[in-house]
């Protein structure tokens, strides 16, 4: 062998050390390999793991909260609150433990480094095109670019790969069961199902007339205000941030000179708006539905009771305002143009132990009178009954409405018209009712009423020219 | 001589051990890439987990077949809306797709000319993802096969035997996908068979019902899209029915001629079957469409009857009952 077959090798290996000395000179594949190394160091790093207030699309949806943690051997641990965990959850999982979970998680180098939830996780709900609706789902992602992290490594900088988004992960200090306990306390109080009628709160601004705020929706976490602004009555929605103190608005919102900026959760059942006292938000409601309404553009809003004919009226549930008012502009000055219908329907007992039903649907004001109109429309609603109680459907033309009332058992039905049922004596058995009208612009009967304030503003009469009988609001 | 000898060796030893070191210190990289998940792909061999093991012991070592399960970065189409499969339901998909579509053909094939046929005609890859692909048009894709080399299958998070239509969709979809594969491969039918349908072929299939795909000569309204399409379905759908509820698809067809021509499309198909791959298509269809049958439950003597799309019906004890 010619020793030239043993100096190439050397003189091979001779150059690779030379190429190793230049510092300048530096493998771009061993550049990003460190680059995902100390990332992932740092991931793996906090006790405690991160939080992730994930938007998986920032208009539609406000965030949802997870903590992970990031272990050495590739897997995460995640956690939801409560709420998220039920309310995204099969039949099947609705069977586990709430708690944390665990998947699979892996950086990869393709398009940059890349931090993959590698198999199916509480994150890919937001990801799963099946949950809810079909086709898109909550629109969020698998996979988030690595972006960097703040100096100290409290923050890392992602952004999601389908959606280009910024997003954020943030190092968490609080024990786990302290960050959900809070937070779970937080969102129940929210969005509490033990308290009736609670889909409006108030909003308690110093100095203001109550606003109103509608609960939230917890499967987009948007929650909707309305303020008032020049007598008018307006609607706004902003995507909700939830963390353990409160509630964070995506965007501050006005209402009148204050600033919303906030909401923080006082461990009852109220919330500092700003985090500043005076001003507050009120969750647990007694269970009266509010009412709105407006005479010469004067809006009225609050709780009201309401009375017919000596007769104190109980109000039930809430229903939907009309967003298409009947009549011209010029005679109907409707506050609802940004809400959805409210549909009022009242439960008026008689001295006997039977109901009346009458129906509703806004109240608005004729222009330059104190004329209110109420009108009726029609709506579908089942009540379940028992034989022995006596329930006439009222209404003031009962041309445009039908009766189906079903026996529950033989599934034999009646429909009457006019609207009345009365059910033999002696027989006590469950019957399905439902009442359906024709529902039609044209069809809706108005009953002219004057309006008469009572000096101190705290109840109205709606007085029907035609037959002098009345219905009198008072403000609770 | 001796003297050269030692020479040699005292040349040789450190080239080598320099020759060895270098190739470590070439990329200049003092860090120790270590820990699973920092720049590896998902390959089987370090995956230790209980999946792992079992896609290596019943997948790679026997079919040189690799399973990604997980999502992997860029595999998967950005245009939909994708998530990975769940953990738990990965090994119970996999072991059903083993039992249904890999193990007949390992049977079928065993005593031909190819006992390693899976082995060699098997797609390297199969790609496994949790959701549906729900395309834009709100169509839904169920399965994919990329030029021999790759399967990805879909829905993995929602296929169970309770959804009886979709879980024998499923496995059409992949006798389906895998005789395309052969397809590929040869298609010494293909003179012969294209005429029979001359001018049925449309990329407006999708109008039609597969009922009156029938009355035309196509087994289903899919069969029409193209002459591929067309014998690949026989093949599929003829598998994954029984005997009878096969001959029940082709026998109600009204029209006499589709009759004649569905009947001539399935003897191309079997012999050719028989001849390129030695393939008994009527033993064939026994182990699949029993392998189905045993993955659902169902009780001796029925048998359902699978359209391309949906069960119509099934045959109990003989007699047919339709939905």
């Amino acid at each position: 062998m010619k020793k030239i077959a043993y100096i190439l090798p050397l003189l091979a290996t001779l150059f690779l050390f030379t190429a190793c000395d230049d510092e300048d000179y530096r493998d771009p594949s061993a550049i990003v390999g460190d680059y995902i190394n100390e990332h992932a160091e740092l991931l793996k790093s906090s006790e405690l793991g991160w939080r992730f207030d994930y938007y998986p699309n920032e208009m539609a949806y406000g965030a949802f909260n997870f903590l992970m943690k990031f272990r050495e051997d590739g897997r995460v641990e995640m956690q939801t609150d409560e709420n998220f965990f039920y309310l995204f959850a099969t039949e099947e999982e609705k069977l586990r433990p709430y708690g944390v979970q665990e998947s699979d998680y892996t950086i990869q180098n393709s398009q940059g480094p890349v931090l993959t939830f590698a198999t199916y996780s509480l994150l890919s709900k937001l990801a799963d095109p099946e949950l809810f609706t079909n086709g898109s789902g909550w629109q969020g992602d698998n996979e988030f670019v690595l972006m960097g992290h703040s100096a100290g490594g409290d923050t890392i900088f992602l952004k999601s790969v389908r959606a280009q988004r910024p997003c954020y992960l943030v190092k968490n200090t609080m024990p786990w069961d302290e960050y959900f306990g809070k937070l779970n306390s937080v969102i129940n109080s929210i969005d509490n199902p033990n308290v009736p009628n609670s889909y409006f709160r108030d909003l308690l601004i110093a100095g203001q007339d109550p606003a109103v705020m509608t609960g939230f929706d917890m499967t987009t976490r948007m929650g909707v205000i309305y303020r008032y602004q020049n007598g008018k009555m307006l609607a706004d929605s902003c995507q909700m941030r939830f963390t353990p103190e409160g509630v964070q608005l995506k965007r501050p919102l006005r209402v009148g000179d204050v600033r919303i900026t906030h909401f923080a959760y006082n461990g009852s059942d109220e919330f500092l708006v700003n985090g500043e006292p005076g001003s507050i938000l009120k969750v647990a409601e007694g269970g009266r539905p509010k009412m709105s309404f407006s005479v010469r553009d004067k809006v009225f809003l609050g709780a009201y009771e309401v009375e017919m004919d000596g007769v104190t009226v109980e109000e039930t549930d809430l229903y939907f305002i009309d967003t298409n008012p009947v009549g011209s502009d010029d005679e109907w000055a409707t506050l609802y143009d940004h809400l959805q219908s409210y549909l009022y329907m009242v439960l008026i007992p008689d001295n006997n132990g039977n109901y009346y039903v009458d129906l509703y649907d806004q109240i608005t004001d004729a222009n330059g009178q104190s004329n209110v109109a109420l009108a009726r429309c029609g709506f579908s609603h089942q009540w379940s009954f028992m034989a022995e109680d006596e329930i006439t459907f009222r209404g003031v033309s009962s041309n445009n409405m039908t009766f189906f009332a079903t026996d529950s058992e033989t599934g034999d039905y009646e429909q009457n018209t006019p609207l009345a049922l009365t059910l033999a004596d002696n027989v006590r058995k469950p019957y399905t009712a439902y009442l359906q009208s024709i529902f039609g612009a044209s069809s809706r009967d108005r009953i002219n009423c004057v309006v008469v304030p009572s000096p101190d503003g705290q109840y109205f009469y709606f007085v029907n020219k035609a037959d002098g009988s009345y219905l009198r609001i008072m403000k609770m | 001589m001796q003297k050269n000898k030692i020479n040699k060796l005292f040349w040789m030893i450190p080239c080598l051990m320099l020759g060895v070191s270098s190739v470590f210190m070439a990329s200049c990289d003092d860090d120790d890439i270590s820990g699973s998940v920092v720049d590896m792909p998902a390959t089987d061999m370090w995956d230790t987990t209980a999946i792992g093991k079992y896609i290596y012991e019943n997948y790679t070592l026997p079919y040189n077949i690799r399973v990604i399960y997980r999502w992997e970065d860029n595999r998967q189409d950005m245009g939909k809306y994708l998530v990975p499969p769940k953990e738990e339901k990965v090994v119970p998909f996999l072991s059903m797709l083993k039992r249904v579509w890999m193990d007949p053909y390992v049977e079928i094939t065993s005593t031909t000319s190819q006992p390693d046929f899976l082995r060699t005609y098997v797609p390297k890859e199969i790609l496994v993802t949790g959701s549906k692909a729900i395309n834009s048009d709100g169509s839904v894709t169920l399965g994919f096969a990329e030029s021999g080399r790759q399967i990805q299958l879909y829905d993995v998070n929602n296929l169970s035997i309770e959804n009886v239509d979709d879980f024998v969709m499923f496995f059409h979809t992949m006798h389906h996908e895998f005789a395309h594969i052969l397809q590929q491969t040869n298609k010494d039918y293909d003179t012969e068979y294209r005429v029979l349908s001359k001018s049925g072929y449309t990329s407006s299939w999708m109008n039609t019902t597969n009922d009156a795909a029938r009355e035309e000569g196509f087994i289903t309204a899919y069969a029409k899209s193209s002459v591929d399409e067309d014998f690949v379905e026989m093949l599929s759908i003829m598998l994954v029915n029984s005997p009878q509820a096969w001959n029940y698809l082709i026998d109600r067809i009204q029209n006499p001629v589709a009759r004649d021509i569905l009947r001539e499309k399935e003897r191309i198909m079997t012999e050719w079957m028989r001849d390129v791959w030695e393939i008994d298509m009527s033993d064939f269809q026994q182990l699949v469409y029993t392998a189905i049958e045993k993955e659902m439950n169902l009780p001796e003597g029925v048998d359902l009857i699978h359209d391309g799309n949906f069960i119509i019906g099934e045959i109990i004890n003989g007699e047919i009952v339709l939905k």
